[in-house]
């Protein structure tokens, strides 16, 4: 729910500086958007839709990884748009520590404590998967890389949740990409538009 | 009704939906957070 949060304010800052500009909202060039999609749908099943409680952990652990690597590629492949390089490099930094801690992303016994207040410590145990998300339990000393983890804490209304840097950067690219669709015309690359439009333009 | 049909005849808002749901897709997908809600689902 945080990275849709970042998705919200990055979308408000641009309505708002589009009409501050007085400029249309135009979307950039994207490049193999069908990658995006196909990449994205072992989590789809893995992490959202009810299939997730019938899916082993294994084969979930495998949906995140084959899925954020399809993701990681389509990033680098339009590396050169804007916000683009920080999704990229977030995406990576989350991935590279997923891989190197058994294909989960790892967070503290004391971080989930800290999300989960209120749910006995019985509910979870250290090293095995947290619920049904993306998350293993781990002291942060056998964490690798554990500064890539779950480290930093945020409590927002009723909600709680842990995130690492690599989601920051990927908060943050979205936000760049967002603010680049109120940018004029000829400053990105744009989806070329139908003969028809040129004309009404 | 009318709403929508304009909306889907503008071909800018179109590719505008599409490339939200895109970068919400990516962000699902790239980021990793641990949420409180994620846990009780």
């Amino acid at each position: 729910m945080i990275l849709l949060g970042a998705f919200s304010v990055g979308l408000a800052a641009a309505v708002l500086r589009g009409l501050i500009l007085r400029r249309e909202l135009h979307p950039f060039e994207v490049r193999w958007m069908g990658l995006l999609f196909v990449a994205f749908l072992p989590q789809l099943f893995a992490f959202v839709l009810p299939t997730r409680f019938e899916i082993p952990d294994f084969w979930a652990s495998l949906a995140l990884i084959s899925s954020q690597i399809g993701l990681l590629l389509f990033a680098l492949a339009n590396v050169s748009r804007p916000g683009f390089p920080l999704l990229a490099l977030g995406l990576a930094s989350n991935l590279l520590v997923i891989l190197l801690n058994g294909g989960w992303m790892p967070i503290s016994p004391e971080m989930v404590q800290r999300v989960l207040p209120h749910v006995s410590p019985d509910s979870w145990q250290i090293g095995a998967r947290l619920g049904t998300g993306k998350d293993i339990v781990l002291p942060v000393f056998q964490t690798r890389l554990w500064f890539l983890s779950d480290i930093f804490f945020i409590h927002y209304g009723w909600n709680r949740a842990a995130f690492s840097p690599g989601d920051v950067l990927v908060a943050l690219g979205g936000i760049r990409a967002l603010w680049a669709l109120a940018d004029r015309p000829s400053a990105v690359p744009r989806v070329s538009a139908s003969p028809v439009a040129a004309q009404e333009g | 009704m009318s709403t929508l049909v304009s909306l889907f005849a503008d071909s800018r808002k179109v590719r505008l939906v599409v490339f939200a749901l895109m970068l919400v897709l990516f962000i699902l997908g790239a980021g990793a957070p641990e949420d409180a809600g994620g846990f009780f689902h």
